[in-house]
């Protein structure tokens, strides 16, 4: 063998090199109320309601996880992360059920939503990309548990790589819970897939 | 008599009629000769003398032999019309001949009252006048006037002839000549050309490809009467080993009895007498071919078979303590390189170390398995090693695979982060490695080598420790729940290490 195709087999070999790890459940979750039920309910327009009450967006924290990068370098290899949508999920947690929500949908919003502006994704361009979405005709009357389907859009180039949170809005049709107050855990199921590549 | 005179006349009238219709026809130019001869059968009694007579004088006188024939025709009455003219005389000198054989010699003549001859003079070059053969040439059947004679191969043993042609036309006029005695014609007469045939080709021997093996056999004296014996030989071959028996016999029978002989791995080959033909004392001898057919290569002989006493009692199947001492000191270290068991040790990256009982059930395959340790934790592994020789330097190809059962990766890598050594701290993993590598020494005692090649690693980390570690670092209210992980990847890897045959 030439001397020539020895560093061009070794090349060859090391550039099938990788590391991988994957993780096909990942979950986070957190309640809309810090505490006592918080969001008002009582039938009334479920979007209106919300956007009232300033609960209609929420921030998830993944806090500084090592791999929540899209693409960085460690060493010779460049690793890759993408942590895609599989679904989201409203669980009730007080009395009250999601049966008269006609349709709900995450959007990822570039903030929270203020007196002044109750709907941060409202006029924006682009768009608010949407994470998940539910609509009743489709998927079913939800009862306590309000399931979204996932568009399988990557969460890691949406979260602000210095708070290392995600802002999410809530948009829906459709009715509240008939109790006063209510609350429930909003929670996303995600699959990480983070690759190192030999360059 | 009157009668007789009358059939005489009868019968000259008729021969006298056909010569003189044979006369107008040329393509018939042998008739006036026949005519003539018959002719002269009919005046012969009359003419006879006198014509010889003629012809001795004739020749006396002329030196010439071509006068005697001439004057033996010219006696012969011609009935035809003379046209005064000898006959047109045309000859083409033949090819050179060949000695020994007859030389074909023609010539072509016409006129209009037919032909005689033409005759050819023939003579060995530079002999004297006298000398000439006649030969009457003979009229060609298909070509009218072509005439041709062979000469006799008898007269064509010389370096060359002279020759003439003489002809005639039937009124006597002539004679025409190609050549004449004074100055002949000329042909050369050659040797006959050996047909060049291809020289028989050059005996190219052939040797036959590959050689017996060689056989090693410690020869047998004794065994127990009833038990089967087992006989052993190593056959080694370039060119492999086929048919290898032990052909056996009681003592006292003629003919042998053929026990194929099976492989038990290397060059090592056995055969089991079987215990009924045990019973009484035995003669055999080993012998084996190659796979060209080479041999047989013996260990004994039909004529001179080893000599296996059998007793009721004593060793089973002990070696013949006759054989010389160099031969069983051939064997033993022979028997000694056979080793199949042994000890390997090794180290490497990321793969670790590891300590395992070696086993080769062929020469060129090798089986490992044993403990495996990488700092982190220990484990276990096997593998399977292709050596495709007993070389000085052999190259190998390894493939092992094998799991490490604990593991602490935070002997290798800084983690403040308690979950986070929590979980490197239970770090388990299946590995399967593909090395290329080379062995130097001996394969059959101690080799010490050097790999390099790939390694898969899969591992699965465990949900708990990845929700715990995912939890300590989120942001309040929000908590995180993760099922198990699963880590691969496909790296590099080198090793090094020997392997010690025991056994």
């Amino acid at each position: 063998m030439k001397s020539s195709r020895v560093p061009a087999l070794l090349a060859v070999l090391l550039a099938g090199c990788f590391a991988q790890l994957e993780d096909h459940s990942v979950s986070i979750s957190r309640p809309l109320c810090a505490g006592a039920p918080c969001v008002p309910g009582s039938g009334a327009n479920l979007n209106t309601a919300l956007q009232a009450s300033g609960y209609n967006t929420f921030k998830v924290s993944f806090g500084d996880q090592p791999l929540l990068k899209s693409s960085t370098s460690v060493g010779p290899a460049t690793v890759s992360t993408s942590l895609l949508v599989n679904q989201a999920q409203f669980a009730m947690k007080t009395a009250g059920d999601f049966s008269a929500v006609q349709s709900l949908t995450l959007l990822r919003a570039p903030g929270m939503s203020t007196s002044g502006n109750p709907d941060p994704c409202a006029g924006v361009t682009p768009p608010c990309p949407t994470l998940a979405a539910y609509t009743q005709a489709t998927d079913g009357t939800a009862t306590q548990t309000l399931v979204l389907k996932g568009t399988g859009i990557d969460l890691i180039p949406l979260i602000d790589p210095t708070t290392h949170e995600l802002i999410i809005e809530i948009r829906a049709t459709g009715n509240a819970p008939s109790t006063a107050l209510w609350d429930a855990d909003a929670s996303m199921d995600m699959a990480l897939k983070s690759r190192a590549n030999l360059p | 008599m009157r009668l007789r005179k009358l059939f005489a006349i009868v019968v000259t009238g008729l021969c006298f009629s056909a010569g003189a219709m044979a006369q107008t026809d040329a393509s018939v130019p042998s008739q006036p000769a026949a005519s003539s001869n018959t002719t002269a059968k009919a005046s012969r009694k009359k003419s006879k003398k006198s014509s010889k007579k003629t012809a001795r004088k004739s020749r006396k006188k002329k030196g010439n032999s071509s006068t005697a024939t001439r004057k033996a025709v010219t006696d012969q009455p011609y009935t035809g019309t003379d046209d005064g003219e000898p006959p047109q005389l045309a000859h083409q000198a033949p090819a050179p001949g060949v000695r020994g054989k007859p030389l074909n010699v023609a010539a072509h003549a016409t006129d209009a009252n037919g032909v005689f001859g033409p005759v050819l003079y023939v003579r060995k070059k530079g002999m004297g006048p006298g000398d000439y053969v006649q030969l009457k040439m003979i009229a060609s059947k298909i070509v009218p006037g072509d005439y041709a004679v062979d000469v006799p191969a008898a007269l064509t043993n010389v370096e060359a002839l002279e020759y003439y042609i003489e002809a005639w036309d039937m009124a006597g006029n002539g004679p025409s000549r190609a050549g004449s005695a004074e100055q002949p014609l000329f042909v050369s007469v050659e040797e006959e050309k050996k047909v060049a045939f291809p020289s028989a080709p050059t005996n190219v021997t052939i040797k036959p490809k590959g050689a017996p093996p060689a056989i090693t056999h410690a020869a047998l004296s004794q065994a127990i009467r009833g038990k089967p014996v087992e006989i052993n030989a190593r056959l080694v071959g370039d060119t492999g080993v086929q048919d290898a028996a032990v052909m056996f016999r009681h003592v006292g029978e003629k003919d042998y009895k053929a026990l194929p002989m099976g492989n038990i791995g290397a060059d090592d080959y056995t055969a089991t007498i079987p215990a009924a033909m045990t019973t009484s004392d035995v003669e055999y001898y080993v012998e084996a071919f190659d796979r060209y057919g080479n041999g047989p290569a013996r260990s004994g002989a039909p004529n001179v078979p080893y000599l296996l006493k059998l007793t009721d009692a004593g060793p089973p199947a002990v070696a013949s303590a006759a054989a010389p001492v160099s031969v069983q000191k051939r064997v033993l270290d022979e028997e000694g390189a056979n080793t199949i068991i042994g000890l390997g040790i090794d180290a490497g990256a990321p793969g670790g170390g590891g300590l395992t009982l070696l086993v080769r059930p062929l020469w060129w395959l090798r089986l490992n398995a044993g403990a495996a340790y990488n700092v982190g934790g220990f484990g276990f592994r096997g593998g399977i090693t292709l050596a495709p020789g007993q070389w000085t330097v052999t190259p190998t190809l390894n493939l092992d695979a094998g799991r490490y059962l604990s593991g602490d990766v935070n002997k290798f890598v800084t983690v403040t982060d308690a979950n986070a050594r929590a979980l490197l701290g239970k770090t388990t993993y299946t590995f399967a490695t593909a090395q290329l590598g080379l062995e130097f020494g001996s394969q059959r005692w101690f080799s010490f080598y050097l790999r390099g090649g790939l390694t898969y690693v899969i591992s699965t980390l465990s949900g708990a420790s990845l929700t715990a570690l995912a939890n300590g670092n989120l942001g309040a209210g929000t908590t995180a729940t993760l099922g198990d992980a699963k880590f691969s990847a496909l790296a590099p890897c080198a090793s090094l290490g020997f392997n010690i045959f025991v056994y």
